[in-house]
This record gives C-alpha cells, structure tokens and sequence, in this order.
C-alpha cells in the first residue's frame, strides 16, 4: 500500500496528467477542426490560444495599440492573469503543477534517473550551474523584443512545446524540432533542462518566487541537517541552508516539505506566516 | 498557515475554472480571431466592410457572415462544390490548391475580387490575379454586372476543371527578376531586405512604416489606403535600386 508520502507526490502528477491530457486533446481536436471534423463539446482552440506566454509576449503590443500579438487571442490573456494570481500567492506553481512540457520533461527525467541513477541531476557543479539559470532571461528579453519588433510570434519558430504538440502538423519549423531534441537528449542527464536554463515563461514566474504569499519554509530549530530536501529538489535548490526559499527556479512542488522527502515532520513546510508558529 | 498537496492541487484547478468561467460569463474569453474585415473608411461605401481585407485566414463562413455571400457559391466559384465541410474552406486552401500559375495566381485575392463583385463593392485586384470560369458564371448570374467588368474578367477568367481540388496542381514559380517584386505578400522587412530604407518607404507611402513582419498590404488596408497605388510606387522605388 502506498505511504502517505507517495499519497501527497502522486497528487501532483494527477493533477500534472489531467492538463497534460487536457492540453493534448485540445490540440488534436484543433487539428481535427481544421480537417473539418472536430469532437463536440471539446474546445478545438489553436494551442496558442491555451497558453499563458502568449500574454506574457503581447504585453508591449496590448499597451500600445490595444490589440494582441498576431495568432493571440483574449485567452491568452486571461490565462496570463490566473498564472500570475497563482504565482502571486504560490509562485512557480504552474510550473510544478500544470506546464504540460514541464511534465513531459519529468517523465523523460525518470529515464535519464534509470540510467544514471544517483548521478542523474548532478552533473554540473551547482556554483556554475546557479549562475547559467539566469540565461533564461537572456531568452525572455530577446522573446520579448523581437516580438514587439517584429509583431509575430518570434518564439513560435524555436518553441519545443509547440514541436512536441504540433509535430504531426507540417507546421513547426526544423529549429523547434533541433531544440525539442536537443531538450530531450538533455533531460536524460539533466531534470527539467528547458525549464533551468531556457524557458522564457518559467523566467517570468520564477520572479513570483521573491515576493509569494506561501513559500517553502524550513524551520531550523527542528531540522536535523540530513540533506533529504537538497538531494530531492529537482531544480538543485539548496533548502537546507534557507529559512524561507525565495529561489527563482523553485516549482513549487514541494518535494522537499515534510510531506513528502523531509523526514521530520512540520519542518519544510509550503506556508504563510512565521515557521516558528507551526513548530 | 500551511497548505498541503491535497489542498494545492484543488486550488490550482479552482483558479483555471474560475478564472475562465468568469471571463466567459463577462463575454471575454475568446480562443480565436473574431475574422472581421475593415470597413471603408470614406467614399460612398463608407462603414461597409472592405473585401481587400479578407485575409488567408478567414473560412467562406467568416466570408458568409460579414457579406452575406452563400457559402455554396464560393465553394462552387472556387471548384469546390464537391468538397464537404465547406464551411470550414479557407482562403489560403485556394491558394494552395492552385496558386501560381502560368497565367497568374489564383488564390486570397481572386476570392477578395470575387466578393467585391459578388457584393457590388470596389476593389483593384492585383495584376496577376485569376477568376475560375464558375466563378464569373455566378457572378453573371447573380451579381448583374456591367458590359464593361465582363470584358474585364473575360481577360482574366481561367478553366479550372482539370485542376481539381486535392490534385497535384502544377504551378510556376515566379521568374526570378533579381529584384524585389511587390506583392500582397511582400512585407516591410522584405522591403527593408529589398535595399529600400525607413525613411524612403515612409515618404513613399506618407504614413510611418508599420513593423517588420507586417504586410504592406494588409497594413495600408487597415489604414483605409488603397494598396495598388502604393504598390507601383514601392515597385519604382525597388527597381531603381537595381
Ligand atoms: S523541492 Fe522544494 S525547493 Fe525544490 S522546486 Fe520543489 S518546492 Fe521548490
């Protein structure tokens, strides 16, 4: 029977696997749509249409002439606008809990962690590592730029989610598919390379994670210094030396909380308010 | 106060379903391009809708509910009457099933021509514009043209019937000029790649340039300029460049 720890992982990955499916089955009955024949009751919308970024990118061009990005719609928007009301109160919750190229990168983590076992994720020295996941926001600024340069979808032509759900549409040009397989490759090595060290999206929540309402707490009167939650973290976040995580690249998935891999209970905790309160 | 996995998870679906019933309460949510063309800015068709701004995009059911046109005469005009899910046929699906070809192009903008005329409205089609030999039958039929608009598209119309859709349509490319050729598809970057500058396609068109990867046609439509006259200007320009 499984643990109450495995319990508390598990809902994550249900809750994971209802947007992955949800998102892909929008996407097929889109194309569905186009072939003129599309399941009822589903939402056929391009998949532009369903994520968040595509706010995030028409920001410039939504404050200067009042429209969206070409391709862009009023979903988009809004979807922006929960994401942020998310991360505002839990920061890159999104990230951890609903990206479906987030989860798809946890499920080819587990083959990298078969192969290499205890060294999968550990392969660059966490202080150079720290430093090459601010490239992401070179990303986000050029994504942003050229954008509003050029008032397309710049990031379209180089965007391995949009590889990974259009593959099958003769629509995705050849740079995404390089970059969907170099993620791949990478992720056998790596857990989550695109979300370290290039997603322009995860660039702009991370920032939520220096102001949350809820953060990942860890009290250290009772913390006994094991390193379960350092060894856990997915992003190589150092929790034990934190009293309160305000690391960019956190997911909010809460590994690393007494829940689950923390051996001691009420000692990393997802929270608001004082740790000593809890302990 | 803490929050667990089995609470978390919760939240999160709530804001999504939240956050979008709300917005489709309020009427705000939408997932696609509302395909809407500009209307005429002035003249005696002022605040009617422009067919030079039907774009690729748009379905003959977009086309329906902004003209009116039966979606069964554009299918039928275009070759596809066979076809099912007519409703769905788009603009560009014409371009690709004909394209370029040896006496011009069918495609986007024989469908804008179509309209205007289907509909009584103005629209200078492109040079090389084509009309199916149907299409200008319905339009005898149904849009009582006058003596001189039949000469005009009895010089343009072309026999489709062995150019079905869904065959292997053989088109031309374009003779390669060397130069910069503008067309509908030409855009500010092509200009700007064509050796023109800001400032001369500025003066050009008297209006500021609109961003790299907009169409120069699209862009003068929704600024209500007619774009066949700006096009022999920017065509000079480029060709003085050679
Ligand atoms: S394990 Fe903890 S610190 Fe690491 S990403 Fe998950 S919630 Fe954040």
């Amino acid at each position: 029977m499984a643990s109450k720890r495995q319990t508390a992982g598990r809902k994550r990955t249900r809750i994971q696997l209802v947007f992955f499916v949800l998102i892909a089955a929008i996407v097929i009955n889109h194309s569905l749509h186009e072939a003129g024949m599309s399941i009822p009751i589903l939402s056929s919308a391009s998949i532009h249409a369903v994520c968040p970024f595509g706010g995030v990118v028409s920001i410039y061009e939504y404050f200067v002439k009042g429209t969206f990005t070409k391709k862009i719609h009023e979903s988009s928007w809004v979807l922006m606008w929960i994401t942020f009301a998310m991360a505002a109160l839990f920061g890159g919750v999104f990230c951890g809990w609903v990206c479906p190229f987030g989860t798809f990168q946890e499920w080819i983590g587990k083959l990298g962690k078969k192969l290499f076992k205890k060294r999968f994720n550990r392969f660059i020295p966490y202080s150079v590592d720290k430093w090459l996941r601010y490239l992401r926001y070179l990303v986000l600024a050029l994504v942003l730029y050229m954008t509003a340069v050029t008032g397309k979808l710049f990031f379209e032509e180089y965007d391995p989610y949009y590889a990974l759900f259009r593959f099958w549409t003769g629509e995705v040009a050849i740079s995404a598919f390089v970059i969907l397989g170099l993620v791949i490759i990478a992720n056998l090595f790596v857990e989550r390379p695109f979300c370290k060290y290039a997603c322009p999206f995860g660039a702009v929540l991370g920032l939520f994670n220096l102001f949350r309402f809820f953060s990942i707490k860890r009290n250290p009167i009772t913390c006994t210094d094991c390193g379960a939650c350092d060894r856990n973290c997915p992003m190589n976040i150092p929790v034990a030396t934190a009293d309160t995580v305000k690391n960019h690249q956190c997911l909010t998935c809460m590994k690393c909380t007494s829940e689950q891999k923390c051996p001691e209970a009420d000692t990393v905790e997802l929270m608001a308010g004082k740790m000593k309160e809890a302990a | 106060m803490k929050i667990r996995s089995n609470l978390l998870g919760p939240v999160v679906l709530a804001f999504f379903i939240v956050g979008i019933a709300g917005t489709m309460i309020a009427n705000y949510w939408n997932t696609e391009k509302i395909k809407i063309p500009v209307k005429y800015k002035t003249g005696e068709f002022a605040g009617e809708y422009n067919p030079a701004d039907i774009r690729g995009s748009y379905t003959l059911e977009d086309i329906n509910k902004s003209f009116q046109i039966p979606v069964e005469d554009m299918a039928r005009a275009f070759g596809f009457g066979d076809t099912d899910h007519k409703n769905t046929i788009r603009a560009k699906d014409i371009e690709r099933t004909y394209g370029e070809l040896k006496q011009g192009e069918l495609g986007t903008d024989s469908l804008r021509l179509f309209v205007a005329l289907y509909t009584g409205r103005p629209h200078t089609p492109e040079e090389t514009t084509l009309l199916p030999n149907q299409a200008v039958r319905i339009l005898k039929e149904k849009a009582g043209l006058s003596e001189q608009q039949l000469e005009e598209l009895n010089k343009i119309k072309i026999d489709i019937s062995s150019l079905k859709p869904g065959d292997d349509v053989q088109t031309e490319q374009p003779v390669e000029s060397g130069g910069l050729e503008i067309k509908g598809k030409t855009t500010f970057q092509d200009l700007l790649d064509g050796g023109l500058t800001t400032q001369e396609i500025e003066e050009t068109l008297g209006t500021p340039m609109g961003r790299s990867g907009d169409k120069v046609r699209d862009y003068l439509v929704e600024k209500g300029l007619e774009f066949k006259e700006y096009k022999t200007k920017l065509q000079e320009l480029a060709d003085s460049k050679n």
